[in-house]
């Protein structure tokens, strides 16, 4: 999730960019702040935490990369949105927000987001948890249930995607709608 | 304790069909016989206000069986896997249809999704009554061919229908000659619910044929009735033999036979909730009488190889049951809590409430 392939005894420090490199074994390209990620998991800055090299292969997740991106995005995209939103209701208390169009520019383009991260987030939970269904207890191999075959399950597994074309189709015609509505006129 | 939450059960299932039937019946009256934009607007609107904390009832009773019975959970969900889905797609599409109806206002819009709202809420009456065909008639559990079973004891899995469409055969589909029997039964059932539910909420145009509407579907449900009865003694000679044994469960019939015969006077009836309350007690003595001449089995077996499965063969440990007893009883509060508000905002005749605003 955080990307830590070695244990660092100093402290954890937390990954901003990255790309994981399964092969060697390491982060590529990694721009890190030191002891930070100590800190927020237990307020202390020099404390150890485990990396994977602590944990047995069958016990990691299948698909570190995946979920590496997905909780990087997830988090990423959070504090970008906190940033905005803060700076917004800064604008809002000193009545600026409706005249500073570039901030308004940015508070548009920002609407797809919040899905993404969303959906990332969720990915974080189900990756970040294999092979467990229950952490600890369930694995997910023990979990499937034995009489349902692998094409019934390819066939809801389409269904689903179709349906959720047409459902994702309608939701752009509705949001367009709503935007091309634009607001409503300020009364004065 | 597991008879305690059997009950339990029951009554959120019964309410849950009562509650959710009105507006699966509604959406087939819908289909059928409304005409007037006007009418299909309000009709649509009696459901739309409800349907979705009505469907809260049903995932209670799904959060139920998964605790108070896991293994028959596990054993049904895996087995009625492709029927399930099913449902759900059809809850999508029939909820879809009632919201997005009003975002467009030209015809195709407004029609394909009146469509989707009525056939889809036609489709879920059968399948539920389907559903209740097959917990009666019950599945081959263990997946027997030849003899021998191919999964453990519990487990099955049944396909939508197989090539001969018997309830007799050695492995029966989801879909069969007897099954359809008992959709039917649901379907008109709710539709006699759903059109009482009309009368009761609204003031549309076609309230007057409604009532005939439900004299004829009430005859076509006394012969559908009798005809199952019929063919289940066929199916299974013992089926009445919980109501022999403990002759204090033929309440259950009783009060379905009261609303039957009670709804043939719909015409004389005054009181508009009068109606409405005798379909209630249809789909309730329907449903218990169903569950009582089960008990304590919750999902028969088709064959001698593998027992059945009873309340007493899949519950949970007493110690789940008992600390579920405790949340159960705050969950519950706050869904009457829920139900009474909701009851106050939008008591009367809904004509004129505005969606979303009251």
């Amino acid at each position: 999730m955080e990307g830590i392939f070695e244990t660092e005894d100093a402290g954890a420090e937390i990954v901003l960019i990255g790309q994981p490199n399964m092969i060697e074994k390491k982060l590529d390209n990694k721009i890190a702040v030191p002891n930070i990620l100590s800190f927020l998991t237990y307020q202390e800055w020099h404390r150890q935490i485990p990396g994977m090299d602590q944990f047995k292969e069958e016990e990691l997740p299948g698909n570190i990369p995946a979920l590496y991106y997905s909780y990087h995005i997830m988090v990423g995209l959070g504090t970008i949105f906190i940033a905005i939103m803060g700076l917004a209701g800064f604008f809002l208390w000193r009545k600026k927000i409706y005249t500073s169009k570039p901030l308004l520019w940015m508070i548009m383009f920002l609407a797809p987001f919040p899905y993404i991260a969303n959906i990332t987030g969720w990915y974080v939970a189900e990756l970040g948890r294999q092979p467990y269904l229950v952490y600890g207890l369930l694995k997910t191999s023990e979990g499937i249930s034995p009489t349902v075959s692998s094409g019934n399950t390819l066939f809801t597994l389409l269904g689903f995607v179709g349906l959720y074309m047409l459902l994702g189709l309608l939701f752009l015609v509705l949001v367009g709608k709503t935007i091309h509505q634009g607001p409503r006129p300020v009364k004065h | 304790m597991e008879l305690f939450w059997y009950i339990i059960i029951a009554i959120v299932l019964a309410v849950f069909f009562v509650l959710d039937g009105y507006d699966f019946g509604v959406g087939i009256i819908h289909l059928f016989f409304a005409k007037e934009e006007k009418d299909k607007v309000v009709i649509a609107k009696s459901a739309g206000l409800f349907w979705d904390s009505n469907e809260v009832w049903l995932v209670a009773a799904g959060g139920l069986l998964f605790m108070a019975f896991p293994t028959f959970y596990a054993s049904a969900f895996s087995g009625f896997y492709l029927p399930l889905i099913i449902v759900l797609w059809l809850i999508v599409f029939r909820a879809i249809g009632l919201e997005f109806r009003s975002q467009f206002n030209f015809q195709m819009w407004t029609t394909i999704w009146d469509k989707a709202f009525g056939v889809s809420s036609l489709l879920l009456a059968l399948f539920f009554g389907v559903a209740l065909g097959n917990v009666v008639r019950g599945v081959n559990l263990g997946g027997v061919a030849n003899g021998v079973s191919v999964y453990e004891g519990h487990y099955f899995f049944l396909p939508l229908w197989n090539s001969s469409f018997s309830p007799l055969s050695e492995s029966p589909g989801v879909i069969d000659w007897f099954t359809i029997i008992i959709g039917l039964i649901s379907v008109v059932t709710l539709a006699i619910h759903g059109a009482n539910w009309v009368i009761l909420k609204t003031n549309s145009s076609i309230n007057e044929k409604l009532k005939s509407v439900i004299f004829k579907l009430n005859s076509a449900l006394l012969i559908l009735t009798l005809f199952s009865l019929v063919v289940w003694q066929l199916i299974n000679p013992n089926s009445l033999d919980n109501f022999v044994n403990k002759p204090y469960l033929i309440i259950f019939p009783l009060i379905y036979f009261f609303g039957l015969f009670g709804l043939f006077f719909i015409n004389k009836l005054k009181n508009n909730m009068h109606g409405f309350i005798l379909s209630t007690l249809l789909i309730v003595g329907g449903i218990t009488s169903s569950l009582a001449s089960l008990f304590p089995v919750l999902l028969p077996s088709t064959n001698d190889l593998n027992e059945s499965l009873t309340i007493y063969n899949t519950t949970a440990s007493e110690y789940g049951l008992s600390v579920a007893l405790y949340w159960g009883i705050i969950g519950f509060v706050l869904l009457f809590v829920y139900m009474i508000i909701q009851k106050k905002l939008m008591g009367g005749k809904i004509d004129h409430m505005d969606y979303g605003k009251h």
